[in-house]
């Protein structure tokens, strides 16, 4: 099947995950960072990672696409790590990054096998929320989003904001590159030094992309006015994602899991760990 | 007709402004993040640099704040800028709504706390601590137990970054906008260029405010990054300082060891009545650590910073000092009244 892609992060699919109420995949989104900062072990790390995964798997989305996420990432994540690695003293020691140099100076920057666990755990932590809210992103269109809030008495004004925020993002993306081509055809060299170029950049493509946006503000709320935006207190929805007894079933199947794993693993059993 | 002038605290076109710079916020932040890959290049480092332009970030929430002047403002355009990344593919998912939304929530109680007046040196303050928040979050979720000199490090970069991008940038674009036609203004009260002495138009009352913003902000980070430390497993606990061996346990290690005491609480405030309580003892563990000879003080270290300070020679010959399970680590001193009684405890420091 040919992957349907919109401007965003949203791949469209008629998977069950996507078919839910997104109010539901966001609750489970926000259990899982909670496990994912709370319970801090490799052993669970890894399999908040396998269940994403599967995830992945369930929404029909090639798991290529969750490994170029965290692409972006691997330089964070390796600072992630190499802090944890370098500057956990305590643990037992299993060699020295920096042997004694002489009588008295060094060894320097133990390696311990508390800094690799928690090298692995916090690098694992940033994985796992990554994937966690690209999976979300994949699988949730923003504007049944935005409609599903709306059941959370959350005024459909301030939720259209951010509709027409995410629809307005390509249509600056688009005149950042405008205005950057324009730019080049007209011989400023944007390009030539590091710090000269970044100023560059900031005058010849922040300013007039700026003003460009503000001079369409006018244009939109009399567009918006126009069509008796915020006349009502309330407004309605051609699809309207409703809440079923799924997603009931969901949310508190999962808030009962979480709830139940961080009350063994915090009360009463240790967490268990691979490494450390 | 539409009456969102007079009925809504945000009108429409507060709204539509909101939503033009969250966007401008979230399709340049790519822009923003290939700046900081040039700066790293610039300054031949792998990582950091991209600090210096977190201020960058919170320019957009700046300028809707200094555009729209009204409390919220500031908070609405961070919470809407975070869900604009976080739905377009920001690198560091969910957590850059809350980033984003402390950001704004620091901008708006700045604001509050100067009113509608055009402080450039305000400004570039509340910039700049709304920038260094990011870095006190990305330690809460990713940088638990970094040095300090790398989140200082970390803090000035931020910090210099919003008074830069955020406060003077983000005060001239206002300005500018402002003066042309591209942006009516519909600003009341004082205008943006009033003139007279900063110090005259803050006022007394604010002033105070100000200051105490400042102090409860500075030491909130100095508190996050100095004192507080990050309980990565609540039954785990460090032993350093002075001894031939220092190490990190878990309760459970010394599981096998555990032994039951019958100890009161009595505090000034709490008195908890005669009863049980099974842990183990300190000493076993002090023992394994192989406190050095010139070591004579230990200090019992919480997560919250607080500690208690006893003598090692009274630590070795009383064998009713146990650490229990209760809420993470506890430290139970029978023959020591209840202040020494320290809760989640992480820390023995040896001295």
């Amino acid at each position: 099947m040919k992957m349907r892609t919109s401007s965003f992060g949203y791949l469209q699919r008629n998977s069950f995950i996507h078919r839910l109420n997104p109010l539901t995949k966001f609750a489970v989104l926000i259990l899982l960072v909670i496990l994912t900062v709370t319970l801090v072990s490799d052993i669970v790390s890894l399999s908040i990672f396998v269940f994403l995964l599967l995830g992945y798997i369930g929404a029909g989305i090639n798991l290529r696409y969750a490994f170029g996420r965290l692409r972006r990432l691997i330089a964070f994540i390796l600072l992630i790590a190499m802090v944890q690695l370098l500057f956990t003293s305590y643990g037992i020691i299993l060699f020295y990054l920096i042997p004694p140099l002489a009588p008295g100076f060094g060894p320097f920057f133990p390696i311990t096998i508390t800094g690799i666990a928690n090298a692995i755990n916090l690098a694992f932590r940033l994985i796992n929320i990554v994937l966690a809210s690209a999976l979300f992103v994949a699988i949730t269109d923003p504007s049944r989003f935005v409609a599903a809030l709306t059941s959370l008495r959350i005024p459909y004004r301030y939720g259209y904001t951010l509709v027409l925020a995410l629809r307005l993002v390509p249509l600056f993306d688009k005149e950042s590159n405008t205005v950057q081509a324009a730019q080049r055809a007209r011989g400023i060299p944007v390009d030539q030094g590091i710090i000269r170029g970044f100023l560059r950049r900031v005058r010849f493509t922040f300013m007039p992309l700026l003003f460009s946006a503000l001079g369409r503000i006018d244009a939109l709320t009399l567009a918006m006015d126009g069509r008796g935006f915020g006349y009502a207190p309330t407004r309605t929805y051609l699809i309207f994602p409703n809440f079923v007894i799924k997603d009931w079933l969901i949310v508190c199947v999962s808030i009962f899991l979480t709830s139940l794993l961080l009350w063994y693993f915090l009360f009463v059993a240790p967490l268990p760990h691979i490494i450390g | 007709m539409n009456s969102s002038a007079t009925s809504y605290y945000f009108t429409t076109r507060d709204l539509v402004t909101i939503a033009v710079l969250s966007a401008l916020g979230g399709a340049l932040s790519t822009f923003v993040g290939y700046l900081g890959l040039l700066l790293n290049t610039a300054i031949r480092t792998p990582f950091g640099a991209g600090q210096f332009i977190s201020g960058l970030h919170v320019f957009w929430i700046i300028l809707a704040t200094g555009l729209i002047r009204k409390t919220g403002a500031a908070t609405a355009t961070g919470l809407l800028k975070g869900f604009v990344e976080f739905f377009t593919g920001s690198t560091h998912g969910i957590i850059v709504v809350l980033v984003s939304l402390i950001q704004g929530l620091i901008i708006d109680i700045g604001f509050f706390v100067i009113g509608k007046r055009d402080s450039l040196p305000f400004w570039s303050i509340i910039a700049g601590f709304a920038a260094a928040s990011n870095v006190i979050v990305f330690q809460l979720f990713f940088f638990s137990g970094a040095p300090l000199i790398f989140l200082t490090l970390l803090i000035i970069l931020a910090f210099s970054s919003g008074i830069i991008f955020g406060g003077y940038f983000g005060h001239a674009t206002t300005h500018l906008v402002l003066e042309s036609s591209v942006y009516r203004s519909t600003v009341t009260g004082p205008s943006l260029r009033s003139k007279g002495s900063i110090w005259r138009r803050l006022g007394p009352y604010r002033l105070s405010a100000l200051i105490f913003l400042i102090v409860i902000a500075f030491g909130a980070s100095l508190y996050a990054v100095f004192v507080w430390r990050p309980v990565l497993d609540p039954l785990s606990c460090e032993v350093v300082g002075q001894v031939s061996q220092p190490f990190g346990f878990s309760y459970f290690t010394y599981a096998d060891q555990e032994i039951t005491i019958e100890a009161e609480l009595i505090g000034s405030v709490t008195h908890l009545p005669l009863q049980n309580y099974t842990g183990i003892p300190l000493v076993t563990i002090l023992t394994d650590a192989q406190p050095l000879e010139s070591a004579t003080v230990l200090q019992v270290i919480s997560s919250d910073g607080y500690s208690a300070t006893f003598s090692l020679e009274d630590i070795f010959t009383d064998h009713e000092i146990i650490l229990v399970v209760e809420d993470g680590l506890r430290l139970v001193a029978k023959n020591y009244p209840g202040w020494f009684w320290i809760q989640k405890v992480v820390s023995l420091v040896i001295t």
